[in-house]
Order: C-alpha cells, then sequence, then structure tokens
C-alpha cells in the first residue's frame, strides 16, 4: 500500500477528483513563480502559454476519464534535458540559442503520463560544479539557508521543489548532482541504477556515469516520478531491460528485518555535527522498527574522488567535441566558464595516448574495485547509510578552491562509479541548515532506498 | 579580452596538470586489476528494426538554431574559422 499521507498523494488525489484542475495547478505554480524566482532564479525558461495548454489537455483527458499516473502535476526539468520549444542551455552561453527540437526520451514518458512541464531549472553550466553558483545565468538561491548556496548541479531542481515552485523535477546525478542540492535544500533526490532510466535527450557530462532522476518533496513523490521515467529503451544501448514491479506503490515504510550497513569511514570525513545527526536518526530507527545497524567497510572512497575526476575528465572533453559552433550554438572554449575550460583541458591531457595508461586506465580500475567493496559490504546489509554531504553548504560568494569544492562528493561518488542507486533524504537542520542522510542500494533495488526514505520521513518532523 | 582570455588559459593549464599529478598520486600504490568503462553487465546492441520515419518538422526544428542556413536548407559554415585552434 502506497503511503497515502504525502504532499505529492494528496495534491494528486485533489486533481483526479476535481476538487483541483490541471489548469488551476499550473497556474498556482506560475504566480508563485513570478513572485518569488527573480530573487531565487530556480527557473531560467518558463513559457506560461506552453504550460497552460498542456494542462487544458490533461484536464480534457481526466474529464474522458483517461487518468495517468502524473495526472496533471507539474515537473520541472533541469537546462540539460531536451525539451521541444524550450531553451536548452545547460546554462551555458554556448547553447543560450538552443530551442529543443525534440523532447528527450523522459519528457516523453512524463507527458505521456500526463505530466506538466513548468518550466527549464537553473544548473552549474554542463553540469560542472557541486555549489549551483556556475551558471552563465547566474547563482541559484538557496531557499532553505539563506546566504548558502543551493548545491549542484541540478541546483535549479532541488531549489524549484523546495521553494514549491513545482510539484516535482528532474535532475541529473553523474557524481552526486541530485543528491548534493537535494540534501542541502532539505528536499528528496534519487540518483537511480545506471541504465535503469534512459539517458536519450540527455546532453551528457560523462555518459558512463550519468543518470536522469527525480527531485521531490517526499519519497512517494520520488518514487512516482521515477516509475514514470524507468524502464527499457530499445534504442539505447545502455538501458537495462528489467521487469519493472512499481515503484510508488510499494512505498510503505516496511523495512523491517533490514540490516543497515554504516561504513566506518564516513565518521573521519564528515563534520562532526552532520555525523551527530546521522548517528542520532540511527539510533531512532533501531528503536522505532526492527532493524539492525552493522558496520561495513568501504577503504576506496577517498581513492574514488580522484578516479571519477579523472575519468569525468575524458568522457566531458569527448562529449563536448560537438560544440563547435557550426551547426548550433557557439563555439565551447570561446564562451565557457573558468570550471568547464578546466574538465575541458584536462580531458585534453587525460585522453592523449601517451598518458591513457597513468591516467585513465588506472581511473578504470579504482572503478572496479569500489564495484568490488560495495558487493562486498552489501553480503552484509541491505542497505548502506551515511551522511550525503560532508560538510555544510558553502556560504554565497565564498572562494573554494577546485579540489576543496571537488571533495565536497567524497559521499556521493562512489555510488556513481559502482552503478548502485543511492537517495537522500532530510533529516532535519542543524545551525538552520538542512541536513540528508544518503541511502544507498545494490543494482535495481531503489524499492529499499524509497522504504528507508519513508520510514525516516515518518519519524523526522521535517519543518521547511 | 583575448588576452585576458589567454591568461586564464595558461592558467587553467597550469591547474590542470597539477591537479592530474594529484589525482594520479593518489592512486599510486593500488593493485592492478581489470578496468570497468561501463556498468551494464548486459548491454542492449540490437535496436529495433523498422521503416524509418521522415519527421519534416524536427529538420526545420533542427535547421532554426543552425547560424546560418541557405535557401535550400543547407548549414553554412566557415571552415576555417572552425578549424583554428582546439
Amino acid at each position: 500500500m502506497a503511503y497515502r499521507g504525502s504532499t505529492t498523494w494528496r495534491k494528486l488525489e485533489a486533481i483526479r477528483s476535481g476538487e483541483l484542475s490541471a489548469v488551476e495547478n499550473v497556474e498556482l505554480f506560475l504566480e508563485r513563480l513570478r513572485e518569488l524566482n527573480p530573487k531565487l532564479n530556480a527557473f531560467i525558461d518558463v513559457r506560461h502559454e506552453k504550460s497552460i495548454r498542456q494542462a487544458r489537455s490533461v484536464d480534457r483527458q481526466i474529464r474522458a476519464g483517461k487518468v495517468g499516473k502524473l495526472s496533471g502535476l507539474c515537473v520541472a526539468v533541469k537546462a540539460n534535458i531536451n525539451v521541444k520549444g524550450f531553451t536548452i542551455s545547460c546554462a551555458s552561453k554556448t547553447l543560450s540559442n538552443y530551442v529543443a527540437p525534440y523532447d528527450a526520451e523522459v519528457i516523453r514518458r512524463i507527458k505521456r503520463e500526463q505530466g506538466v512541464i513548468i518550466g527549464i531549472t537553473n544548473m552549474d553550466e554542463f553540469a560542472c560544479g557541486t555549489t549551483g553558483c556556475r551558471s552563465f545565468y547566474g547563482p541559484t538561491l538557496n531557499p532553505r539557508a539563506e546566504g548558502r548556496v543551493p548545491g549542484g548541479s541540478s541546483s535549479g531542481s532541488a531549489v524549484a521543489v523546495a521553494a514549491e515552485l513545482c510539484d516535482l523535477a528532474l535532475g541529473s546525478d553523474t557524481g552526486g548532482s541530485i543528491r548534493a542540492p537535494a540534501c542541502w535544500c532539505g528536499v528528496v533526490g534519487l540518483k537511480p541504477t545506471y541504465g535503469l532510466v534512459p539517458r536519450q535527450g540527455l546532453i551528457d557530462l560523462a555518459m558512463s556515469l550519468d543518470q536522469i532522476g527525480p527531485l521531490a518533496p517526499d519519497p512517494y513523490g520520488a518514487a512516482l516520478l521515477l516509475e514514470v521515467i524507468a524502464g527499457y529503451n530499445p534504442g539505447e544501448v545502455t538501458t537495462l531491460n528489467v521487469l519493472l514491479n512499481g515503484f510508488s506503490s510499494n512505498v510503505d515504510g516496511d523495512i523491517d528485518g533490514f540490516r543497515i550497513g554504516l561504513a566506518k569511514q564516513y565518521e573521519e570525513l564528515c563534520n562532526p555535527r552532520i555525523y551527530s545527526k546521522v548517528i542520532e536518526v540511527l539510533n531512532l530507527l533501531e528503536r522505532s522498527f526492527d532493524v539492525e545497524v552493522v558496520e561495513v567497510s568501504l577503504p576506496s572512497i577517498e581513492k574514488a574522488l580522484s578516479a571519477y575526476y579523472i575519468i569525468v575528465s575524458a568522457e566531458f572533453y569527448s562529449a563536448t567535441r560537438r560544440f563547435d559552433g557550426r551547426r548550433y550554438g557557439f563555439k565551447i572554449e570561446d564562451v565557457c566558464l573558468d570550471e568547464v575550460l578546466r574538465r575541458i583541458v584536462r580531458g585534453s591531457y587525460v585522453t592523449r595516448r601517451e598518458y591513457r595508461g597513468r591516467f585513465y586506465e588506472k581511473a578504470l580500475q579504482v572503478r572496479t574495485i569500489v564495484k568490488r567493496e560495495f558487493l562486498r559490504a552489501f553480503e552484509k546489509c541491505d542497505v548502506i547509510v551515511g551522511p550525503t554531504m560532508p560538510t555544510f553548504p558553502p556560504k554565497l560568494g565564498e572562494e573554494l578552491s577546485p579540489l576543496e569544492e571537488y571533495s565536497l562528493d567524497v559521499f556521493t561518488i562512489p555510488a556513481n562509479l559502482a552503478g548502485i542507486c543511492a537517495g537522500t533524504v532530510p533529516i532535519g537542520v542543524v545551525d538552520g541548515v538542512p541536513v540528508g542522510l544518503q541511502v544507498q542500494a545494490p543494482h535495481l533495488h531503489e524499492i529499499r532506498v524509497f522504504n528507508l526514505m519513508q520510514a525516516v520521513s515518518s519519524l523526522v518532523k521535517w519543518v521547511g | 579580452m583575448a588576452m585576458a582570455r589567454d591568461d586564464k588559459l595558461k592558467q587553467i593549464e597550469d591547474e590542470a596538470e597539477e591537479l592530474l599529478q594529484h589525482f594520479v598520486r593518489d592512486l599510486s600504490g593500488l593493485p592492478r586489476c581489470e578496468e570497468t568503462y561501463y556498468d551494464s553487465a548486459f548491454p542492449n546492441m540490437v535496436r529495433r528494426e523498422g521503416t524509418p520515419r521522415r519527421r519534416r518538422l524536427f529538420r526545420r526544428l533542427f535547421l532554426s538554431n543552425a547560424p546560418r542556413v541557405d535557401g535550400k536548407g543547407h548549414i553554412l559554415t566557415e571552415s576555417a574559422s572552425w578549424s583554428r585552434a582546439g
């Protein structure tokens, strides 16, 4: 039985029962967006008429008895996922004049299930960043931690959910780009198993690591959106052909019997106050459910950081060679911001034949090691939990060196390298800043992540 | 402006080498093992067969993004400018 108390569930019921129409829903968000977006800078392309037109069509379908899974819920989309008729700029001047001529596969699926696209969200340029401040359109602001960054790279999507400018949002996660902003903005976010969600139509950062995933106010909303976008795409070589049993209908927060792994390496790398909050929640779970917390070991999580940035540089360099300004946009090297240029330059070194063994091959070997460590750890437990982010979000305008910024991803990157699923759920506020719990599970065990997140949500009363 | 960009590029190139050296030092001493490229163990290598569909609207929308197009629907590019550096 799905969890029926959630914000998303109540909204769905209101639209399905006729208490609220899809048009009214979109108009409420557009009004709120007009008021708040000039300050928050979460959305960078909104087309009112287009969204209202889509909502009208949903209302007509519902009146005719055709009810989709999303039934008029408003979905915000990160600016690196193609939505026909919207400017999909990746928050870069490079693509600032590129209007998508087609819908990505995930967008086709959302529209088919009556989701209404409310607009395109801000992000770190080409998904290169952890703060949400590296955008051609300016930084996004964190509505739940004033004066601090929202996290990135799916900054606008997380802020849109946190500030109630949409029902649900799509982000992409290569090394934590959904989980970092979701954590620091106090919302739920999930990076699915690699291959579960089609990437066709995503403007990639690193093709062997990227996954599109949901952000939502609650685990049920994230499960619902994942259910809509997940599944085999015959035209795509990396999607998995697996049987899916529905995520949203199985989110009930039942975790009795779970063995919850906690990696001993987390404590040393984490701010002690954040770590204490995590331990507090684990104690609460042990008292409230029939669960057991066990110690596991992930010795290579720090090495994963270095390996990740080598792999990302190589793949990003390859992915950006098409942005030469000939057929659309501007030549990337001429107009991009520093971090993108840094990764392109690094990628050009890493991919040189003479350096291959030294950099890229070594990094790919570390990926194998990380994957094996997770497999060993999952022999002892059903899920592995820990802090999502090692520190509080930096203050707006605070200068971080590249290495300092990269090290913020230390807890999120391993899941991408191993290809497993991982989500984040808010567990409270420390010093006025939201703190998140990361929940990782083996390949294709998203339902364990959702249920643990649901159990946590039922215990921790979040006041946003 | 161009000068500032060149200086910035030089700084970024220096930083890039330094960072890569840091990463390599960090990864030294690990045991050799096989490499993992993609996580999908069973990639879908076969596309569904079917008759190609011509989407006229797509072509029009695609061309609307091009910097320059002639009257016959060809994209006009400056190969010399494109091939310069990078």
